[in-house]
């Protein structure tokens, strides 16, 4: 079994995410898992992360104010993997980095350092000739995004290539901000799942343990990214404390929903 | 066909906007075009005394214009723009916007190369009024 598999064969998954670089990332990382996070995806800072919402925008400003550079970034995750040899680990970022060197550069870095899947933001599967071909070529999922504007015309063109799950955005806009409605979550979540065998995580303002309580009872993984990059930037070099609180009240609402 | 470029305070300056001459090709805002970036593939900021031009990146005809040879792109300063933008409002009693001006700024150089009898069309995409400020600003005068 994939890393991937395992976390989600125990029910619903708690999928946490920061940005790499802004505060202490290894100790913060550990604090996630040690939390009960069960997925971990880091993201990978860019200059233009269009489909962020202020946390996170500002989480990437933070992490490229401080020099922040993709050997970093790979360096991270390598650590990572060696810390924690069972727990998935996903890269989030956006095209420019992932294909400044070439992609099949970027694949082959992903599974040098032990990077389970990876999410691209910006490119659509209509343009993903070159990325989604290199990573698979090298056993890295890619990790595509669904949205409430992807109609079953167009999901086979999502669900084709995409392995490790399916990253519903529930909303129709940008990280932490608006939440979605629970029964348009349902609804969609149930498409997803009739129209995919490969789990489907909910993520895009989700911020506490009751919203992430309600989600797990419907889909096989909550995303949480915004809320816990906010502690980050509220507690520096202390966050991990506090991340590790959030992330087990996030844990136990998840694994306790069903 | 030439297509101009703004380079801001100059290309050797690091603060321009000519993602042709000081860029290369990546992936930004949902097109794959020419981009001032980074060796991570990180934007660059862009300068341009003129709004329209003051971006990281150009049209991906342009990218596709420039690699074939069909466009030859030539860079031109805020200066040269500025120059060329007092000039026209001089002689023809036109206000370019400040991007028409750095059409109008590659006049001298373009003709130099060109027979006398040779027609020459500068495509003046914009009014100057909404530049007037700016302008004014660069050049110390008060309106």
């Amino acid at each position: 079994m994939t890393r991937f598999e395992t976390a989600f064969a125990k029910g619903p998954a708690l999928v946490c995410f920061i940005t790499a670089g802004d505060g202490d990332t290894a100790a913060n990382l550990d604090a996630l898992v040690e939390g009960g996070a069960d997925v971990i995806e880091l993201g990978m800072p860019f200059t233009d992360p269009m489909a962020d919402g202020p946390a996170i925008q500002e989480a990437n400003l933070r992490s490229l104010g401080k020099g922040t550079r993709t050997a970093d970034i790979f360096r991270m995750a390598s650590e990572f993997r060696a810390r924690h040899p069972q727990v998935p680990l996903v890269l989030m970022g956006y095209a420019n980095p992932m294909t400044i060197r070439g992609p099949e550069w970027f694949a082959g870095e992903c599974a040098r350092a032990g990077v389970d899947g990876v999410i691209c933001v910006d490119i659509p599967p209509e343009e993903d000739a070159e990325l989604g071909p290199a990573l698979r070529e090298a056993g890295v999922s890619l990790i595509r995004l669904a949205t409430p504007t992807t109609d079953a015309a167009r999901l086979p063109a999502v669900l084709n290539g995409s392995s490790g799950f399916l990253y519903y955005v529930s909303v129709a806009g940008i990280t932490g901000m608006q939440q979605a409605a629970q029964g348009s979550i349902e609804e969609a979540v149930a498409k997803l799942k009739a129209a995919s065998d490969i789990p489907v995580a909910v993520g895009f303002g989700v911020r506490t343990p009751e919203q992430a309580s309600q989600i797990a009872k419907v889909a096989d993984g909550v995303v949480v990214g915004s809320a816990l990059v906010d502690i980050v930037k509220q507690h520096g070099d202390d966050a991990p404390g506090p991340l590790r609180e959030l992330t087990s009240a996030l844990a136990e609402a998840v694994h306790s929903a069903r | 066909m030439v297509g101009i470029e703004a380079a801001g305070h100059g290309i050797e300056s690091g603060q321009h906007a000519a993602s042709l001459t000081g860029g290369r090709p990546g992936i930004l805002h949902g097109n794959k075009t020419y981009l001032l970036q980074d060796e991570d593939g990180q934007i660059t900021e862009a300068h341009s005394i003129s709004a329209g031009l003051d971006y990281p990146g150009l049209g991906p005809e342009h990218s596709w214009l420039h690699e074939s040879g069909r466009v030859r792109y030539v860079p031109i300063t805020d200066d040269e723009a500025l120059e060329a933008f007092q000039l026209c409002c001089a002689l023809e009693g036109i206000i370019p916007a400040l991007e028409s001006a750095h059409a109008l700024a590659a006049l001298p150089q373009l003709t130099a190369e060109m027979d006398e009898d040779k027609i020459l069309i500068v495509n003046v995409s914009g009014r100057g009024d909404k530049d007037i400020f700016t302008v004014a600003d660069a050049l110390g005068a008060a309106i």
